[in-house]
């Protein structure tokens, strides 16, 4: 088998396979790029970021951290200003009741507590608060680092990328002699 | 569907409620002496007097004086003394030179306690004898208070001698 059939073969079958695929030549993107900004504003909520980022597994686990995390403030707040509270009507009951002793005062936890005693408690109090600010604070920085994580993972596979086809032509001249032409454009 | 609104609404509700569970108390929330432990302050032992002999101070002191009919040695709450403990503070010092009242109940001059059920019932005046150290030479100011386990009384008189 000479060369120039081997290289007519070659081409009916290049032909034939790309003659399928047919496509203007263009400049296209795969996908639209998944926004930052709109997928860090949607984190706001528990689970929304990674809902939007289609990391479902991700948003379960997130959206009980976050609600944990609000509940946790919501209630060591209210535990704080319960303490509070408790110190200020023992240091007032303290004053007014007997000055000169340290009174013991039934906490209603348990126990009895002096004024000093009460006050620590209202500190610790204080230190929960703050602990649990902390906690949501590192639960949402954790959240959008992955988000963002997860949008940079997207975008990377949604790069504007060329798409080529080929051309073939047949012609004859007048000798004849049959011309076969294929431009291939990327 | 509903269903599901009402469980929304119960977890809701739980959530709240166990919010509200540390309510704050208003500021006289202490004011009522049943959350005072020891309710009532009791009332000092009476007629203190004190001997120095040798180093070491006899103290006699009366708790079973009645007068109109009443202990003057008492727990308010119990009507009684039998749950009384005496405690014995002493002080180089003066103690009317004391800067702070509080210092009276402090625990720099506290001694130590006897309880009423130490003594025989009925019996006054009640002795204890407290040894000083043979290096201290000066005055010594005494006084007692007494405790019901959760309250303690105004100080006695101040009985004061001087060890040569």
């Amino acid at each position: 088998m000479n060369y120039r059939t081997v290289l007519l073969i070659i081409f009916v079958i290049l032909c034939a396979h790309t003659s399928f695929a047919q496509q203007p030549f263009t400049f296209v993107k795969t996908d639209e790029p998944v926004s930052l900004w709109k997928a860090l504003a949607w984190d706001v909520l528990p689970g929304g970021g990674h809902i939007y980022t289609g990391h479902y597994e991700y948003a379960a686990v997130f959206a009980g951290l976050k609600i944990s995390g609000v509940y946790a403030m919501y209630y060591y707040y209210n535990y704080w200003q319960y303490r509070g509270s408790l110190y200020r009507s023992a240091k007032k009951a303290n004053e007014a009741i007997d000055p000169e002793h340290d009174l013991l005062f039934k906490d209603p936890e348990g126990g009895y507590k002096t004024v000093k005693e009460f006050g620590y408690a209202y500190d610790r109090a204080a230190h929960y608060f703050t602990l649990s600010i902390l906690a949501n604070a590192a639960i949402y920085i954790t959240s959008w680092l992955c988000t963002w994580y997860h949008v940079q993972e997207i975008n990377e596979s949604r790069q504007p990328t060329y798409v080529g086809f080929n051309q073939f032509s047949f012609t004859t001249d007048e000798n004849g002699t049959m011309w076969a032409s294929c431009t291939m454009r990327w | 569907m509903s269903l599901n609104n009402k469980t929304i609404v119960l977890l809701l509700a739980i959530v709240l409620a166990t919010g509200c569970l540390h309510e704050p108390v208003d500021e006289e929330y202490f004011d009522d002496l049943s959350r005072v432990k020891g309710g009532q302050k009791p009332t000092p032992p009476v007629d203190l007097s004190m001997t120095i002999n040798n180093y070491i101070i006899t103290l006699s002191f009366y708790t079973d004086k009645i007068d109109n009919g009443q202990l003057l040695t008492y727990d308010p709450d119990t009507g009684s003394n039998e749950n009384l403990y005496y405690l014995v503070y002493i002080s180089a010092t003066d103690p009317a030179q004391f800067s702070d009242p509080k210092l009276y109940y402090d625990i720099k001059y506290y001694v130590g306690y006897v309880a009423e059920t130490d003594f025989e019932e009925g019996v006054d005046p009640k002795v204890v004898t407290i040894q000083i150290s043979s290096s201290y030479h000066g005055p010594v100011y005494v006084w007692m208070t007494s405790h019901d386990g959760g309250r303690e009384s105004d100080h006695s008189e101040v009985v004061n001698g001087d060890i040569p």
